[in-house]
């Protein structure tokens, strides 16, 4: 028997498969390696590379920044009493991508939120997370969306402003956008100070968006803007306003403005704008859009002949019994000015040219001063440059240089036309009268209040000396004499010494004059011995165009009622002095209701470009 | 036929196995390996105890913190409602106030009319010595200005509140 040979034979099976296999794994290993270093290199551009970008994208999913808008800051005037203010108010948004049936929900909520069907149809139809269907909704309204039970359709708080007085100083306070972004008005100039700081509320959510108690939490409060505590006072506001449409409605003027202020703080009591249609309209009276007391110009007319009058006073070329031949009519350059009523040769003291307001004694004075004095003086009476009340729109006015002008104005700008001013410039300057020739800058803001309730005061208005006391004194007393016995009577206040001047004046139109336009104003103070209100009030295109008769009665009017309101007695009677006594007050009556025909040219020897200016 | 027989291979004979003794000195108070065992055990459990203490520390911690979470999100939710509606009054009280109102619901519904004239009585004015010297009438509001007198009263309850 052949031994068994114990080796066996080769397998050629097993001698292929060996080196494939280590192939193969080679070609694994490699493979994995691959991915292995796609991994690593992928983890690397993670970690390393860019991280912050995919912490972002995490942060993202998980936290959740919510802005928490801060309230707007109140306004109130000067008593307390809410001006403007805000409240939280609802508003109605959707998830369009949760909401189920977009053209029956819109269908549902039309009537409701009173919004186009179509428009909420398409709102809600949108590839969108977040669509508004109506912004900042009363109650009633989010009780109705409620019942309906719509998905998708949810709720957020927005602050939305309101006015509690309705119109009441509404150019003066203006309004903000649907933001809460103040547009116009103080809401405008104080935008800073009453929007506040938004704060932050950053919270960890879970994929259902629940805040997880333990997770990140970060809270910046938001800072409330500050409260405004304004000079303005509600009630007389109200009776300013009430004064001035009665009457608009009366004198069927285009609209009127009228001022209240302290003259000795420059404190801005009341401001009334107010526009109105005319009878056939059917309206009332309405607020302006602008507060035209402070943004808008026109040419003063007669009270400005406080400033020429004024200025000669201090210059020393006539005083209060200075007497002057005046005609009735005096050539200028190649424009010949008269007075309002023909009269013959008139031998008028300084104050019955005021009290009369005759525009030929005003001329002469003017010419004695000389254009450059006048423009001086009218320019630290604060024309031609804005009040310093930084009210949004303010204009500086319009003064012509000196050096520009022509021959007739030396006799237009004295009796206050060619310059142009607001009605809050004219006002400042018969405050500056009333305070003893000191100027004070207007003001409407008494105090700031912060989000904790301190109360900053706004600091004392600015003053500077415009003129002496004595001057001062001079034309006060002057003033006091146009409304005892001159154009502005009807301003009178019974127990009260009232001092004020009247003016009527064209209203310029494409390069000329607007025919039988005219702007009706009064300006003055009360009581004359103390001043402690003062006032303007024009009106615009009144059917009687007279300052003396359709804007003094408005002044004591709400002048009357400031005196019950802030409790300023009558002072003890005085004595007028006797320099100042008008010598001519039948004239000065006359005057006063002289028909308006008389106002012409009629004396003018050749024709003149511009017509006579009247009182 | 004869053959050549292959010697058999030697198959060495096991050794027979030799326990080794190992032996070492025993410090006093060492522990036995039985007690050993059931310290370690007893180790064991106490760290397993503690884990599980400590687990459900941490648990119980997390629930105290998430109702102290929802307590505080109530509050905020009632004093968001509560300044809602003390905001919502303010409002209402403002338009109250408001003049037009009043006049509208005195001439409307009261029927009051206004007069067609005021008169006023007035007394004489009183003159007092101002620190600058110059003279002035007396008023009620000279010495007290509008604003600092009734302003506390109104924002006493404002401050604060937003």
């Amino acid at each position: 028997m052949a031994p068994r040979s114990r080796t066996r034979r080769p397998q050629p099976q097993v001698r292929r498969r060996t080196p494939d296999v280590r192939r193969r794994l080679v070609a694994l290993l490699a493979v994995l390696g691959v991915l292995f270093t796609v991994v690593v290199g992928r983890l690397v551009m993670i970690q390393g590379v860019s991280p912050d970008k995919y912490v972002a994208v995490g942060e993202s999913q998980r936290l959740r920044d919510v802005v928490l808008p801060a309230g707007r800051g109140a306004m109130f005037d000067r008593n307390g009493r809410d001006l403007a203010l805000t409240i939280p108010q609802k508003t109605v948004w959707a998830n369009p991508h949760l909401v189920t049936d977009p053209l029956a929900a819109a269908k549902a909520l039309s009537p409701v939120l009173h919004v186009d069907e179509a428009v909420l149809g398409d709102r809600l139809s949108r590839d969108a997370g977040f669509v508004y269907l109506a912004r900042k909704v009363d109650d009633k309204v989010v009780a109705q969306v409620e019942k309906l039970h719509l998905s998708g359709v949810f709720f957020l708080d927005e602050p939305k402003r309101f006015n509690p007085a309705g119109d009441l100083a509404g150019p003066l306070l203006g309004v903000v956008g649907t933001d809460n972004e103040g547009l116009s008005g103080l809401e405008l100039q104080f935008e800073k100070k009453l929007k506040g700081t938004p704060g932050e509320l950053r919270v960890e959510r879970d994929p259902y968006g629940n805040e997880i108690a333990s997770g990140d939490r970060s809270f910046t409060p938001a800072q409330p803007g500050d409260d405004l505590v304004l000079t303005i006072d509600r009630s007389l506001q109200y009776e300013t306003e009430k004064a001035l449409s009665e009457e608009i409605v009366k004198s069927n003027s285009k609209g009127g403005t009228a001022i209240v202020m302290d003259p000795k703080t420059g404190e801005i009591l009341s401001m009334a704008n107010l526009t109105y249609d005319g009878a056939d309209s059917g309206k009332a009276p309405y607020p302006s859009i602008n507060n035209t007391a402070v943004t808008s110009v026109y040419e003063p007319g007669s009270v400005n002949k406080v400033i020429t009058i004024a200025a000669a006073l201090e210059e020393g070329l006539v005083a209060p019994d200075t007497t002057l031949a005046v005609p009735d009519h005096l050539r200028v350059a190649d424009h010949v000015f008269s007075d309002h009523d023909p009269h013959p040769l008139k031998q008028w003291t300084v104050t019955d040219i005021m009290a009369t307001s005759s525009n030929i004694g005003t001329i002469m004075i003017g010419k004695q001063l000389g254009k450059t004095r006048l423009d001086a003086y009218l320019r630290k009476f604060g024309l031609g440059s804005k009040t310093g009340l930084g009210f949004p729109g303010e204009p500086r006015g319009l003064l012509l240089d000196p050096k520009k002008w022509s021959g007739t104005s030396i006799g237009t700008v004295p009796i206050g036309q060619g310059l142009a001013v607001t009605a809050l410039q004219m006002l400042d300057a018969y405050n500056t009268v009333a305070n003893g020739g000191v100027l004070v800058t207007p003001k409407l803001v008494k105090a700031t209040v912060d989000g904790e309730g301190t109360q900053a005061p706004t600091p004392a208005s600015p003053r500077r000396r415009v003129v002496s006391e004595k001057t001062a004194d001079q034309v006060k007393h002057m003033l006091t004499e146009v409304v005892k016995v001159g154009t502005g009577t009807e301003a009178a206040i019974d127990g009260y010494t009232v001092a004020g001047k009247t003016g009527t004046a064209r209203k310029p139109y494409k390069g000329g004059y607007k025919q039988g336009a005219y702007l009706a104003t009064f300006a003055g103070f009360v009581p004359a011995e103390n001043p402690r209100l003062s006032a303007i009030v024009v009106l615009d295109e009144p059917a009687q165009m007279y300052g003396g008769l359709v804007s003094a009665p408005v002044f004591a009017k709400v002048a009357q009622y400031g005196l019950r309101l802030f409790r300023i007695p009558p002072p003890r009677p005085q004595s007028t002095p006797a320099d100042t006594k008008i010598t001519d007050p039948d004239a000065a009556k006359t005057a006063d209701v002289a028909p308006p025909s008389t106002a012409s040219t009629a004396t003018t020897a050749r024709p003149t470009t511009t017509s006579t200016p009247p009182r | 036929m004869a053959g050549h027989l292959p010697v058999p291979e030697q198959i060495p004979l096991p050794l027979p196995e030799v326990q080794e003794r190992r032996l070492r000195l025993v410090r006093a108070g060492e522990l036995s390996p039985r007690a050993r065992r059931r310290r370690n055990r007893l180790v064991a459990f106490g760290v397993s105890v503690v884990l599980c203490a400590g687990l459900f520390g941490v648990v119980a911690f997390h629930v105290v913190l998430t109702q102290g979470q929802l307590q505080l999100d109530q509050l905020h939710d009632t004093a968001d409602a509560q300044q809602a509606l003390y905001d919502r009054n303010r409002l209402l009280v403002a338009e109250l106030e408001s003049p037009e109102r009043i006049v509208k619901v005195a001439q409307e519904r009261l029927g009051m009319v206004p007069p067609p004239d005021v008169t006023y009585l007035s007394p004489t004015g009183i003159k007092v010595e101002t620190r600058g010297g110059d003279e002035h009438t007396a008023t009620a509001d000279d010495d007290t200005d509008p604003t600092s007198t009734s302003w506390p009263a109104v924002k006493a309850h404002l401050a604060g509140s937003r």
